[in-house]
């Protein structure tokens, strides 16, 4: 059973832990987390502000390094890579979704979707653009490829950053509190979208203040002062060995 | 950077102020410890009686006599110079332009005399300049060996390296030794009483010339200089223009990066001002710290700049002191030199520093607290021409492309530093370009190569056939010389001048006129230079005017102006026409043009003229090559014309620092979208390319427009240069080859100055870029 699970697993987290210096004394944001997430989850990381929520999506999305342990995501230590290295693998196998979109305000949509596979360059760049229109038609943003961000609503600005990380098919989906900027039915709109991805194959592993939602994904990691507290997938493995 | 800013702002200021306030000052220190002469007589019969006769004339007045002769100096190449020597009265007892000893000792016989210090840099053979023997010649006499028994320092007299002849003062035993036969010829004196009114020591001179040709004496010269005026002065002006002009550019550039920096500064504390005013500060609360801020600054600069602009300042005026050939004595700074760096240094930072710090204490509370947002969301989709025009490139070049048009003040003002130190450069380029077109243009209306003047009367057909045999000579013309006065309306006359008597048929002198009037039908007609009409103003175009040539005067008409480089006042007339009014004693000269392809070394054909004249018993009293002369002079003028390129080069790094600034600050404002850059995918070469691409394309709109501001400014900065050397504006033209250097300075100052900024962004740690507000 263990080895069946480990086949499976997409991002492993060995004894992870994260110091930060803050002044003369060391802060530990994370104290030792132990996690592994199997592919094709849609996860919610809870817990209250300074629990280590968004360091541990940093560590796992690579753009933070861990004081101590391990963090093997598709088979790669993702510690030991340099910048450069980082950048492609986060372009190959991470698609982050940001608060505050973070779209390009300069560019178009279109060339919204785009820009990360100009970057990684595993698209052809002849088959960039259908893509990217096709992606935008799979997040209901199809007729709005020509415009620029500033033209659209916060939730629809929200559907083409889900579009943007999916231009180069990454098989993890990072969003640090996609819902956080938005009403209450946008922010459903974009959490079913989130939850359509999974059915794909793709895993999706959300940090969000919102316990409705957290409720409603597949398995919910609660964070508290740096460790793991409760993590509703042990839970159930637990029921179900019990 | 803000105080590197105001550094480089105040420390130019200082320097040129320095500079100023020293060279002036000392140069005049110089020439008046000289005891210059307010009046120069000329009388070819001098004797003691004379002088006392000038004595009596008037009181308060200090005499002194002089003889001057210009003789040959030996090379040891082959070749001689031409050497004025000046028969001293009394070294002992030095009054009227006078002259120190610098090394060595001053001549105590007749086989002796003290070389200007200056000199040395025209004989190549000597090696101290004292101690060392030459060997002069007298026209007419015989070749002399002399002792240099030591150096002098001359500064009353324009600077020998420019003038390209040597300066040697000695006894008037030695000029007899030499060969001289005669008294002293020169009267050289001061009045006290209108020292420096030139109209009455004019009159002065006019009656003391009456006197003496009532009494039997010739006077054949009478000169009155301008009082107080250095022979050079007019090119320390040109020196201090410069020094201005790059002044304001400093000042212009160091507001910039001030205005830049207070801005973005202001910008992050927006949030902080709207808390602030929450809690009930209003606007001077707000403002007046950071206007502290600014000061201090700018007090920290200050200390620091004052001792660095003194020692560049006296730097710089030791240099511009060894071109003109005169000592610094003191570097003393006057009171108000200080004032004003220290109050410019004050008031200019804050005056730069004010919009930006008053635009920002204005902004509301909520306007303050409200998200930031950048100015792109807050427009209205309206789409301007530029960003049409951008909209058609591709990602990757609209990125940057957009970023540079995004906050436009302030790429705005960033080229706009790079450019002003741009225009610098390109003016400067264009004048050197301008001066060597000029001169091209002028050296075709004097198409001969060699200049040789003869002591006494040959026959031309020798001197035809004598430089006929030499290889390389392509042709040979004979003309005349003399000094004429001419005679103004109200009986006084005019300054002496040097007239040149052509051939008709001449193809050597070909004259440009910029004025002609009836040069075809004009009774005896004359062509005069611009330098002389620029001394003679009274003298116009089409007007007859009586010329006087040692004595005998005749009726000439201006028939036209020639502008000639380099420009020494002179008078051309008709060789036929004038040997038919004067029947006078001239000098002989010879213009020699030679075949450039066979000559091959310039020193081989005045070795061989030299030769082969002696051969014949012809004897020259001066032999110039034109070509290394003009060469000489152009060379001259391109020295003060590169200081300004090398001073231009430091306004560009000053505008690469802007540029820097700029960059540094938008970077720093998309400090979390370059982030989200870096997190979608890109890395750190990439990052670095849109960023370097950004302050490229700010070096290229750097190098545009310097080159527009350089236009105008080259032709107006040329012409006043070319007024003070050439008395002409210059023939102005673009410098092409300083437009690609130009070009090549923009891109790679800017490349450079995003550099730091570029690296430190694709090198950042990640999650404080994305964390960053």
């Amino acid at each position: 059973m263990m080895q069946v699970v480990e086949k499976e697993a997409v991002i492993i987290l060995e004894n992870v832990k994260k110091m930060y210096s803050i002044g003369e004394k060391g802060f530990w944001a994370l104290k030792g987390v132990d996690l592994l997430i199997k592919k094709g989850e849609f996860i919610a990381i809870v817990g209250k502000s300074g629990s280590g929520k968004s360091t541990l999506l940093n560590l796992l999305g690579g753009i933070d390094s861990p004081t101590q342990g391990r963090i093997i995501v598709n088979g790669k230590e993702v510690n030991s890579l340099k910048e450069n290295q980082l950048s492609r693998f986060r372009g190959e196998n991470i698609g982050f979704v940001f608060q505050f979109f973070q779209l390009m305000p300069t560019l178009t949509v279109l060339e919204n979707v785009i820009m990360p596979m100009d970057f990684s360059k595993r698209i052809p760049k002849s088959k960039r653009k259908e893509r990217a229109k096709s992606l935008l038609v799979k997040v209901g943003m199809g007729s709005h490829a020509d415009k620029f961000p500033s033209a659209l609503s916060g939730g629809e600005q929200q559907r083409v950053a889900i579009a943007r990380a999916l231009a180069n098919d990454p098989d993890i989906i990072f969003a640090d509190e996609p819902t956080g900027n938005l009403d209450s039915n946008t922010a459903e709109d974009i959490f079913e979208l989130l939850k359509s991805l999974t059915a794909e194959g793709k895993n999706v592993i959300m940090v969000t203040h919102n316990h409705e939602l957290a409720e409603r994904c597949e398995r919910t990691i609660t964070i508290s002062d740096g460790q793991i507290i409760k993590d509703t997938q042990k839970e159930h493995e637990k029921v179900i060995a019990g | 950077m803000a105080f590197l800013g105001i550094f480089i702002g105040i420390t130019s200021i200082g320097f040129v102020l320095d500079s100023y306030s020293i060279l002036t000052r000392e140069m005049n220190v110089n020439f008046m410890n000289t005891n210059p002469a307010s009046i120069i007589l000329k009388v070819s019969n001098l004797d003691p009686q004379g002088v006392d006769l000038v004595k009596k004339m008037k009181s308060n007045i200090d005499i002194e006599v002089r003889n001057t002769q210009v003789a040959r100096i030996d090379r040891e190449n082959g070749t001689y110079g031409t050497l004025y020597l000046f028969a001293v009265e009394n070294f002992d007892n030095l009054r009227v332009d006078t002259f120190t000893l610098e090394k060595g000792e001053l001549p105590n016989n007749s086989n002796q005399m003290a070389l200007e210090r200056d000199s040395l840099k025209n004989l190549s053979n000597l090696r101290k300049g004292y101690d060392e023997n030459v060997v002069i010649k007298l026209p007419g006499g015989k070749e002399t060996k002399m002792n240099l028994s030591g150096t002098v320092h001359a500064a009353g007299l324009s600077p020998a390296s420019m003038e390209k002849y040597s300066y040697a003062f000695l006894p008037l035993e030695g000029l007899q030794a030499l060969g001289y036969q005669g008294w002293y010829d020169e009267i050289h004196l001061i009045s006290y009483d209108n020292r420096f009114d030139r109209e009455q020591l004019k009159a002065l001179a006019a009656d003391m010339k009456e006197c003496l040709l009532q009494n039997g004496y010739q006077v054949t010269r009478v000169d009155v200089p301008v009082p107080g005026k250095h022979p050079h002065g007019d090119q320390l002006k040109s020196f201090l223009f410069m020094l201005q002009a790059f002044t304001v550019i400093s000042l212009l550039v160091a507001c910039i990066i001030i205005i830049n920096l207070v801005n973005f500064i202001m910008s992050t504390q927006i949030k902080q001002i709207a808390i602030m005013k929450s809690a009930g500060a209003d606007n001077r609360d707000i403002a007046l710290p950071y206007f502290i801020y600014v000061l201090m600054i700018s007090i920290g600069a200050i200390v620091i700049s004052i001792p660095i602009a003194n020692l560049v300042g006296s730097g710089y005026s030791n240099f511009a002191a060894g071109i003109l050939n005169f000592k610094i004595t003191s570097y003393k700074l006057p009171f108000w030199v200080y004032a004003v760096q220290v109050s410019t240094g004050i008031l200019i930072p804050l005056i730069a520093s004010f919009y930006p710090i008053y635009r920002s204490c204005k902004i509301t509370v909520k306007e303050g607290l409200a998200e930031q947002t950048d100015s792109i969301k807050k427009s209205n989709n309206k789409s301007s021409f530029i960003r049409r025009i951008i909209n058609k490139t591709n990602t990757k070049i609209k990125i940057p492309l957009n970023n540079v048009f995004r906050k436009k003040g302030r790429t705005i003002l960033a080229i706009l530093a790079l450019a002003t130190g741009g225009m610098l450069f390109m003016t400067s380029q264009n004048i050197v370009a301008s001066i060597g077109k000029t001169v091209d243009v002028s050296m075709d209306a004097f198409s001969y190569d060699y200049s040789v003047r003869l002591y006494g009367q040959y026959p031309e057909d020798k001197i035809v056939k004598t430089l006929g045999d030499i290889e390389g000579i392509e042709g040979v013309e004979v003309y005349k010389s003399n000094t004429v006065t001419f005679k103004n309306d109200d009986g006084t006359d005019s300054a002496n001048y040097i007239i040149k008597a052509l051939p008709k048929d001449s193809t050597m002198v070909n004259l440009e006129l910029i004025v002609r009037e009836n040069v075809d039908t004009a009774d005896h007609p004359i062509i005069i230079n611009k330098a002389l009409w620029d001394e003679e103003q009274w003298i116009q175009p089409g007007m007859t005017i009586m010329m006087e040539i040692q004595g005998q005067r005749a009726e000439v008409t201006i028939a036209g102006i020639v502008n000639e480089v380099p420009p020494l006042p002179g008078v051309y007339m008709n060789l036929e026409d004038y040997q038919n009014l004067f029947s006078v004693s001239s000098r002989q000269n010879i213009m020699i043009s030679e075949n450039k392809q066979l000559s091959g070394d310039p020193l081989r054909i005045s070795k061989e003229i030299e030769e082969r004249f002696k051969a014949e018993g012809i004897e020259i009293s001066e032999n110039w090559n034109i070509g290394l002369l003009r060469k000489a002079f152009v060379e001259h003028l391109k020295v003060i014309v590169d200081l300004l390129s090398i001073v231009s080069v430091l306004a560009v790094v000053v505008g690469g620092l802007s540029i820097a600034s700029a960059i540094g600050i938008n970077v720093t404002e998309r400090k979390r979208e370059l982030g989200i850059l870096r997190a979608i995918g890109a890395n750190g070469r990439q990052t670095i390319s849109m960023i370097s691409f950004e302050v490229i394309l700010m070096g290229i709109a750097g190098w545009l427009l310097g080159l527009l501001l350089a236009y105008p400014i080259s032709i107006w900065t040329g012409n006043y240069f070319g007024q003070i050397f050439l008395h002409s504006d210059l023939n102005n033209t673009m410098s092409v080859t300083g437009t690609f250097i130009w070009l090549a300075i923009s891109i790679i100052a800017s490349f450079v100055s995003g550099l730091v900024p570029a690296c430190k962004t694709a090198n950042a740690p990640l999650k404080e870029m994305l964390s960053y507000e």
